[in-house]
């Protein structure tokens, strides 16, 4: 089988060119000499079986960069029968210089054009044949997003050995690449995008752009949840509706055991993973449209200065705000920043964004402790102290996370991604968070299991069972912050997933919904629920969390220090708020 | 002068670029190089990133390396 890789700088159109030809057939894999995962296709090119893979966007093949590194090694670790290149036409002027580098790996190469549509609206021409005569190698013009060109690859695949290349004299790449542009492109004396001009009056405004920043995401933010959570919801329905009326039935007359087991926890595991299923899918459909129309990066440019004290970028400042919707997707989304360290501080931090699943479980708790005006107080206070964590871990990791790479971001024209292009990602992440974190999340859930159920003479999540046993023997930790033996058997619970804890409390203290609510307000103060909010707010937020955090790292003592850290934290946060409510309202 | 002292709508011609080689091969890939003709288009506020056109591409860079680079400025 033949080999093909595909090589580009970042933004232009690489991922576009390779779903056009990929449909939703895509791979993930690892290869010879590589650590990370990169998406491969099998498919009819030229005639031939042909295996596809996308290699990250590069600038340089010098290795200074990660993405670099992992192209060089690539290279030299296997064999490949042909590279494609591609390029923005629109910014060929800059790009042409990579092609030659490219060239000189002794490989074939075809150039691919691309956003050909985009560089006529803005009049650029070009002499393709003569192109292709000083560089020696074919030259196709296309619209990746468009299809335009793209039924002339096979041809352009056969004429690849008989170009004669032309000699050039030049002193070094930089001077041959801007003979061939001078001789083969004319780019019109004004380039004018006016479009893209006047959005950026508007979106780049020194004192609204800021607000309808935050007005536009909390926009798509409604967008996502309110159709993200009532399909949710109806799933989580439909589970346990189907536990209820078939799985119970099926399994009635199975030992007890098994039968907790298979429906506890397998299914109980199962069913976490598929219930993030929807919210993915609509959350990339919205990232798609923020980081194709490129509003992405002039949101990153706008929020920038604040992010850059604490270590971060704007980028990470989108990604946390989007957390604050679900840890999971926001995490999946910092592949973007393509700089190691600040994709890692990033991912340290978002856990802490208070997301929707444990809004819930804080809305159920204040409902039942608090009233009015104070519930909103608290809860706004829960909002600042997710704030503060962020800000806190990064500015105590920034020093080990520090992003080494100057941070220069492409502000590209104002684009609509198409329908097909929002379905695939959206498609593309939800396979890969399926695929890569279920393991991981079922087999957390049914570690929790083990804990609640073990010993089986005793009733689930009791004080004997072995998850009571590890409250018991924590408690002197937790005592100096109000949380008892049978709370924490409820945050061993909340470690599967917030949207669980509250039904975990049901279990443990045998009420539900309102008579749960008066229950919990007479056995334990104000300062104890409060002490318990913080503590949920800042530790683990769930085993998906944890999950996508390792995959998406693929760095153990990242994922080791984001769980430590959260619980530490979260610790010193509650100790600090319990013990001066105790000396305030008990001395 | 250096390209943070360019006031918004200003253009400069690249001098030199910033002392540190890496950084300078991501610069010119991005086509930030000598004798290029470098546009201000806008400065975020409080002191955050500068907007940029050189040619086709528009970028964002942080004030910091906008120090080091050096440019002669371009009467419009």
């Amino acid at each position: 089988m033949k080999k093909i890789v595909l090589i580009g700088m970042p933004n232009t159109g690489k991922s576009t060119f390779f779903n056009r030809l990929s449909g939703s057939s895509v791979r993930v894999g690892n290869w010879p000499g590589v650590t990370v995962d990169l998406y491969s296709i099998k498919t009819l090119i030229n005639g031939n079986l042909t295996e596809l893979i996308d290699l990250p966007g590069i600038y340089d093949l010098n290795g200074y960069s990660e993405d670099e590194e992992i192209v060089k090694n690539f290279i030299n670790n296997n064999k490949i029968d042909q590279i494609f290149f591609i390029l923005n036409s629109t910014q060929i002027d800059r790009q042409l210089e990579l092609a030659i580098k490219i060239q000189k790996l002794g490989i074939p190469v075809l150039i691919l054009v691309n956003m050909i549509d985009e560089a006529k609206s803005l009049g650029i021409s070009y002499n393709f044949p003569e192109m292709e005569k000083m560089l020696g190698c074919p030259v196709l013009p296309i619209s990746a997003k468009y299809g335009q060109g793209m039924e002339h690859l096979n041809q352009k695949l056969n004429q690849n050995r008989s170009i004669p290349k032309k000699n050039i004299d030049g002193l070094n790449d930089q001077d041959i690449a801007q003979k061939i542009y001078h001789k083969t492109v004319e780019m019109p004396a004004i380039l004018n995008d006016q479009k893209t001009q006047i959005l950026d009056n508007i979106f780049l405004h020194p004192w609204l752009g800021i607000p309808l920043f935050l007005l536009i995401i909390l926009t798509l933010f409604q967008i996502i949840f309110t159709l993200g959570a009532p399909i949710q919801e109806s799933m989580g329905n439909l589970f346990s509706y189907l536990h209820i009326n078939y799985l119970e039935n099926i399994f009635f007359n199975s030992p007890p055991m098994l039968k907790s087991f298979l429906l506890d926890g397998l299914y109980a595991g199962i069913t976490t993973v598929a219930a993030f299923v929807p919210i993915i899918i609509i959350f990339f459909f919205v990232m798609t449209v923020v980081e194709d129309s490129g509003y992405f990066s002039r949101a990153a440019f706008l929020m920038d200065k604040m992010m850059e004290k604490i270590g971060l970028d704007g980028r990470g400042f989108v990604m946390m705000l989007m957390g604050y919707g679900c840890n999971v997707p926001a995490l999946m989304g910092t592949k973007i920043m393509r700089s190691k360290n600040l994709r890692f501080l990033t991912m340290l931090v978002i856990p802490f964004s208070l997301c929707s699943a444990r809004l819930q479980v804080f809305l159920f708790i204040i409902f039942s402790f608090f009233s009015g005006l104070y519930g909103a107080l608290i809860l706004f206070c829960l909002y600042l102290l997710s704030f503060c964590s962020i800000f806190i871990t990064a500015i105590i990791f920034k020093q080990q996370y520090s992003d080494i790479e100057p941070l220069v971001l492409e502000l590209p024209p104002y684009r609509f991604p198409t329908l097909k292009q929002m379905v695939i990602r959206g498609w593309q992440e939800v396979k890969h968070f399926l695929n890569r974190a279920t393991k991981f999340i079922v087999i957390g859930v049914i570690a929790v299991w083990v804990l609640t159920y073990f010993p089986s003479e005793y009733p689930i999540a009791s004080q004997q069972t072995y998850a009571g046993q590890i409250g018991l023997f924590f408690e002197p930790i937790f005592k100096p912050i109000g949380i008892d033996q049978m709370l924490v058997i409820a945050l061993i619970f909340g470690f599967i997933a917030k949207e669980i804890l509250i039904g975990a409390l049901a279990i443990i203290f045998g009420f539900e919904g309102q008579a749960l609510a008066s229950y919990l307000s007479e056995i334990f103060t104000n300062g104890q629920a409060i002490s318990f909010m913080i503590f949920t707010l800042i530790y683990t937020p769930c085993v998906s969390t944890i999950a996508t955090l390792h995959n998406e790292s693929k760095d153990i003592k990242l994922t080791i220090i984001s769980i430590t850290w959260s619980l530490l934290l979260a610790w010193i946060a509650s100790f600090i708020f319990y013990q001066s409510y105790q000396y305030f309202f008990y001395n | 002068m250096t390209l943070s002292q360019l006031l918004a709508g200003q253009s400069g011609l690249i001098q030199s670029l910033t002392q540190n080689n890496h950084f300078n091969d991501r610069l010119s890939a991005l086509g930030i190089k000598k004798n290029k003709i470098i546009k201000i288009l806008r400065k975020a506020t409080f002191g955050g990133p500068l907007h940029l056109q050189i040619g086709t591409t528009e970028l964002m860079v942080r004030q910091l390396i906008a120090k080091e680079i050096i440019i002669s400025p371009i009467k419009n």
